[in-house]
């Protein structure tokens, strides 16, 4: 082997050199510490039920239910999909009417809107009168927003809609 | 090493590897009193709660001494920078006095080791007195392998070297 490179010799009389042993105080001061009793953890949670710190559970639990009433309570929290108040939506305008109450207070439309999202046709149909026609399926979002009567309030209900439609095919 | 050694014992352990933990601890150390501070504290943490964990002790005990030492250092730090007289600690004698015809070269050796740079000495001291594998070393010190490995080659060149330069001098 390369002179260089082989350090077996060296090696070897490095392991002859035995690390000094420690100086004696070091072991009396182990003794000392090792004759002292193993101080216990400090916990930082409770180990006994009588502990007061059980009752961060109860703060905690508190708190949530004061979250989940006030948003039971908020307005807002009422209106799903299900429970939204049926709009009358007519012709392209889509004009809305009538009028809701929720929690006390009155909402009127203001506005609605009609998304299209998109269009498939499923085929060609003969209609009644011997005609052929494409069936065409419309996908849409209607969009009302209602506002208070009193107040700055406001609601938006999202409804998906689907429509079919028929397109006359020019006669040959 | 004996298995699920009693509290009786710790003084065996001690005597058996408080040397070479105390030669780690210097290379991690500002002086020889926070040297034996840090073997100190090191010690106890393993023995009172890794003594029975499985393996060879001498790397785990060699963890713990790393450990105590950084956070000494980190305490320092906090404290602010403490200028010990650390080359007057040198002054200690790391190694057993030698007995024999070739005092003279192992006196010369143990110069050559201290007077390393310290990246490379902990290296070679881990290594050949703490027994560890260059994978092991590259762990604790959180080096790679092949720089752990090519420090160590860098310090047995460096020792070779000065040991040459003294032979064609003395």
């Amino acid at each position: 082997m390369d002179d260089e490179t082989d350090f077996a010799d060296l090696e070897a009389e490095l392991r002859e050199l035995s690390p000094a042993a420690p100086p004696a105080h070091l072991e009396r001061l182990l003794a000392a510490q090792l004759d002292q009793p193993v101080p216990k953890p400090a916990y930082r949670t409770a180990t006994t039920w009588t502990s007061w710190k059980w009752a961060n559970w109860g703060v905690a639990a508190a708190l949530v239910g004061l979250m989940a009433w006030f948003s039971w309570r908020t307005p807002e929290a009422d209106v799903s999909m299900e429970n939204a108040p049926l709009a009358t939506l007519t012709g392209p305008g889509l004009e809305v009417s009538e009028t809701m109450e929720r929690g006390g207070i009155v909402y009127r439309p203001v506005s609605a809107e009609r998304l299209l999202l998109g269009s498939r046709v499923d085929g060609v149909v003969r209609l009644a009168d011997g005609t052929a026609a494409e069936r065409v399926r419309d996908y849409f979002i209607d969009t009302v927003t209602w506002r208070a009567t009193a107040g700055k309030g406001e609601l938006q209900v999202n409804v998906p809609r689907e429509a079919v439609r028929f397109v006359g095919l020019a006669a040959n | 090493m004996d298995d699920a050694p009693d509290d009786s014992q710790w003084r065996h352990w001690f005597r058996t590897y408080g040397g070479r933990l105390l030669l780690a601890a210097r290379q991690w150390s500002r002086s020889e009193a926070d040297a034996e501070d840090i073997v100190q504290d090191a010690f106890v943490r393993y023995w009172r709660h890794q003594r029975h964990l499985p393996g060879d002790p001498l790397p785990l005990m060699l963890v713990s001494v790393r450990r105590a030492a950084l956070d000494r250092i980190r305490g320092d730090d906090r404290r602010g920078q403490r200028e010990t007289a650390h080359a007057a600690d040198q002054s200690v004698d790391w190694f057993d006095p030698g007995v024999g015809s070739d005092d003279e070269r192992r006196r010369r050796l143990e110069s050559a080791v201290v007077e390393l740079p310290a990246e490379q000495r902990e290296v070679l001291v881990l290594k050949v007195w703490g027994e560890l594998t260059f994978a092991e070393i590259a762990d604790q010190l959180a080096l790679s392998p092949n720089t752990v490995a090519s420090r160590y080659r860098y310090a047995l060149t460096g020792l070779r070297r000065s040991l040459a330069v003294v032979d064609c001098h003395g």
